[in-house]
């Protein structure tokens, strides 16, 4: 539950787009008396609609754990998140609209491919041949146009991050937030995807998170990157590392 | 995430069908029988406890149910760690069928298992000459008839999982077949197999039909002593002592058999291939073959005795299946009997999945806080209680419980199938809990972000995955509650009585027609629950891994 502490619940304010975060703080209980682990700290974080910012950071730096609680996963002890002005605490994960990629897909394996690409358009009870159409033009998107009746455990690493993408896309997000999604793959399949990645948000001027432990994920995704050492302390921005 | 508040209420309500049966006839029962047997008198009197256990009858007993359940242990491990290793390490023509066979002794029920044997050792049986009847070996032979298959089945799955670059890596070294096999693949097998003894060790110490069959009331278990006391010496305080010293020798397995499991390393899906058989492995197929074909000679026993007439071969035992045997030994046919098995059985059935199901749910939460862990810990206990303390037990205490108002449940029809599912349910939860575990988490959190509220995620992945484990612990649970016979023979009544009951009182009433009924009872019962489990073992449904 959020600390009343330092909660600053901010009203709807039109000038605040995008999503930002404040002194956010995540805490992991353990047992019998023995301190609390922290696992993230004081984070203060914008994305601005439409920007891709990394966080980059060694394992045990809480990045992930940021990124789940963003998604509404966790619960933070302290600290607020805002998205557009709209304080997020109330809101379940399931009604944030900030799809989680992560870096082994995590389909379904018992729907097949458009299944698992028209699973939020099923969930929203859309009639099925608007589902239908949806999910053929996302496959051509992902690049993997006529693979609706493919079982997932046929489809290669990179294929079902295709996947996995062209689901978190279906469901018309306001933000993506990836979890080293590239990091499963080889690499000419990095660069590759890492590209189409980067074309498909620009080309829909939507917004990401990705975490990653590697710099060079960090670059070919994002326009920014932020660095958290280990303790879950955000550094300063590292505004010079170019993209 | 939501309130706390929220998720321990779900908790408490999953929990609270399960308890609440649990509590009224299970605890609630066992704390009046450990009241009998320490306070017969209304206060603590530790002397009629003492003097039960000083008796020399009791205390041969306890020494002849701790040395058979040894022995049986110890031989069935020899017998069914080879199994283990040449049907689950190795590929080749024929595996399925044999892995079939190894098996289904296992769900056989337990009067028939011990009839058959009578039937075999019995002096002008086929093996009569050996003068094993009525001898620990007869019973030994019958445990270990049954317990093969938990050998065979834990160790060999635990193996069919072991990545084999390990034992490559020592062949290449120069290391022989054999050597490698000890020096490198045993070890890494341990906790399955450790795990495997301590379960058969706790099957054999509290066996009962087959004993009550195979013993002829000269050799005995604490189970069959429990019997006796209650129905012929009529001595309800010594009868409740002995279950409590069996519970705490059960304790004391369960809790070993739990270290054990709880030490076995994480298995890796898929990652394992297994290699074809080669002409090394012919002598282990062999064995196997011969294995399987001995395993079905008591049932092929049966089956012959319940075709030979007085004149000859014919059908004439199966048609009088629909009496009630010589000098009507029974109150209902013995084909009644089998509709109120099936009437009952299924009932069971439904009765354990369900409250299996809400136990296994709860069981397979990851809580963040230390208290729901423990929690946990202990529900996991509790539920393996029934098995561990009996079918014997559960009936006994149901019986000297229940019999006031309001609780007079006794003339109640809905007792046995109550109590036939608490002897199932921890196997309906040990084959749930497996796959639930393993079920990860991130696919529920993916698709709560897509979208799907906690119970339409919850739906979507794990109801989904548990299909088909449930089904397979349905069927073995209908199995099990089939062949039920330690709780069931005490608490159903005549007129309402189950296939294994009746099959048990034929065998007890003199009459040869009454004999060949019994086999061909025990054949009916057998196809039964054999044809349950063999469907769902063809059935790709998955494995009921039980144990």
């Amino acid at each position: 539950m959020v600390n009343g502490d330092t909660a600053t619940h901010e009203a709807s304010d039109p000038r605040a787009r995008g999503l930002s975060v404040r002194g956010l703080k995540v805490v992991y209980p353990t047992d019998r008396g023995a301190p609390s682990v922290v696992a993230i700290d004081a984070i203060d974080l914008d994305v601005a609609p439409g920007e891709r910012v990394a966080l980059l950071g060694p394992s045990g730096s809480g990045k992930s754990t940021l990124l789940r609680t963003i998604a509404g996963l966790e619960t933070p002890e302290a600290g607020t998140i805002t998205w557009d002005g709209v304080d997020q605490h109330d809101v379940p994960a399931h009604r944030r609209g900030f799809p989680l990629m992560f870096q082994d897909g995590q389909l379904l394996p018992h729907r097949d491919v458009a299944g698992n690409v028209g699973y939020a358009l099923h969930i929203a009870r859309k009639p099925r041949a608007e589902i239908a159409e949806r999910v053929a033009e996302l496959l051509e998107l992902v690049g993997l146009a006529g693979f609706e009746h493919r079982r997932i455990h046929t489809l290669s690493g990179g294929q079902q991050q295709r996947i996995a993408l062209a689901r978190a896309l279906a469901t018309e997000p306001r933000l993506l937030l990836l979890d080293e999604p590239l990091s499963a793959l080889d690499a000419p399949l990095r660069t590759r995807l890492g590209a189409d990645v980067r074309r498909i948000l620009d080309e829909r001027g939507l917004g990401a998170i990705v975490v990653t432990h590697d710099a060079d994920e960090a670059e070919l995704l994002a326009n920014r990157s932020i660095f958290l050492p280990i303790g879950g302390h955000a550094g300063p921005p590292i505004q010079d590392l170019r993209h | 995430m939501r309130s706390r508040v929220g998720v321990v209420g779900a908790y408490a309500l999953a929990l609270a069908a399960p308890a609440t049966v649990l509590g009224v006839f299970f605890l609630w029962p066992l704390v009046t029988m450990i009241g009998l047997g320490l306070a017969p008198e209304g206060r603590l009197d530790l002397g009629a406890f003492g003097e039960v256990l000083a008796r020399p009858r009791t205390q041969r007993v306890l020494l002849q149910t701790l040395a058979l359940a040894a022995a049986a242990t110890v031989s069935s491990a020899l017998v069914g760690i080879p199994l283990a290793h040449i049907l689950y390490r190795r590929r080749f023509r024929g595996r399925g069928v044999l892995r079939l066979l190894v098996v289904l002794p296992f769900v056989m029920p337990s009067v028939v298992v011990g009839f058959a044997f009578t039937t075999l050792l019995r002096s002008g049986g086929p093996l009569g000459f050996l003068g094993l009847d009525g001898t620990p070996v007869a019973i030994v032979l019958a445990m270990v008839f049954f317990n093969v298959a938990v050998f065979a089945r834990t160790v060999g799955g635990a193996s069919e999982a072991l990545d084999s670059r390990m034992e490559d890596a020592a062949r290449v070294l120069g290391a022989t077949p054999w050597t490698t096999y000890r020096t490198v693949t045993l070890p890494r097998l341990l906790p399955a197999i450790a795990g495997a003894a301590s379960i058969v060790f706790l099957f054999c110490a509290t066996a009962f039909g087959i004993v009550l069959v195979l013993g002829g009331g000269r050799i005995g278990t604490i189970e069959t002593e429990i019997y006796f006391q209650t129905v012929q010496f009529l001595d309800l305080p010594a009868a409740s002592v002995l279950s409590l010293v069996q519970i705490v020798v059960v304790m004391v397995l369960l809790v070993l058999a739990g270290r054990t499991r709880r030490s076995r390393p994480d298995r890796h899906a898929g990652a394992a291939i297994v290699p074809r058989a080669t002409r090394r492995d012919h002598g282990l197929i062999a064995y196997a073959v011969l294995v399987a074909g001995l395993l079905l000679v008591p049932i092929t026993a049966l089956v012959i005795r319940s075709l030979s007439t007085t004149s000859g071969w014919g059908f004439d035992h199966y048609l009088a299946l629909a009496t009630t045997g010589e000098r009507n030994s029974l109150r209902i046919t013995v084909v009644e009997a089998l509709v109120n098995s099936l009437q009952i059985a299924v009932t069971a059935m439904v009765i354990s999945v369900i409250l299996g199901m809400l136990v296994a749910l709860v069981l397979t939460r990851r809580p963040r806080s230390g208290w729901g862990r423990r929690v946990i810990g202990l529900v996991d206990h509790a539920v393996m209680l029934p098995l561990g303390v009996s079918a014997v037990t559960v009936g006994l205490g149901i019986l000297i419980t229940l019999d006031e108002a309001p609780f007079d449940l006794r003339a109640s029809w809905i007792i046995v199938p109550v109590a036939q599912a608490l002897v199932a349910l921890p196997l309906v939860v040990r084959s749930i809990v497996p796959v639930l575990s393993s079920i990860e988490p991130r696919l529920r959190e993916g698709l709560a972000t897509l979208g799907a509220p906690p119970w339409r995620a919850f739906l979507d992945v794990d109801m989904r995955m548990a299909l088909r484990p449930i089904l397979a612990a349905s069927a073995l649970a209908l199995a099990a509650c089939l062949g039920e016979f330690g709780a069931t023979v005490f608490l159903a009544r005549p007129e309402y009585a189950t296939l294994p009951v009746v099959i048990y009182r034929l065998l007890g009433t003199p009459g040869t027609g009454n004999l060949g009924m019994a086999a061909a009872a025990s054949v009916l019962l057998a196809l039964l629950t054999v044809g349950i489990m063999a469907l769902l073992e063809r059935s790709r449904v998955g494995r009921a891994a039980a144990f």
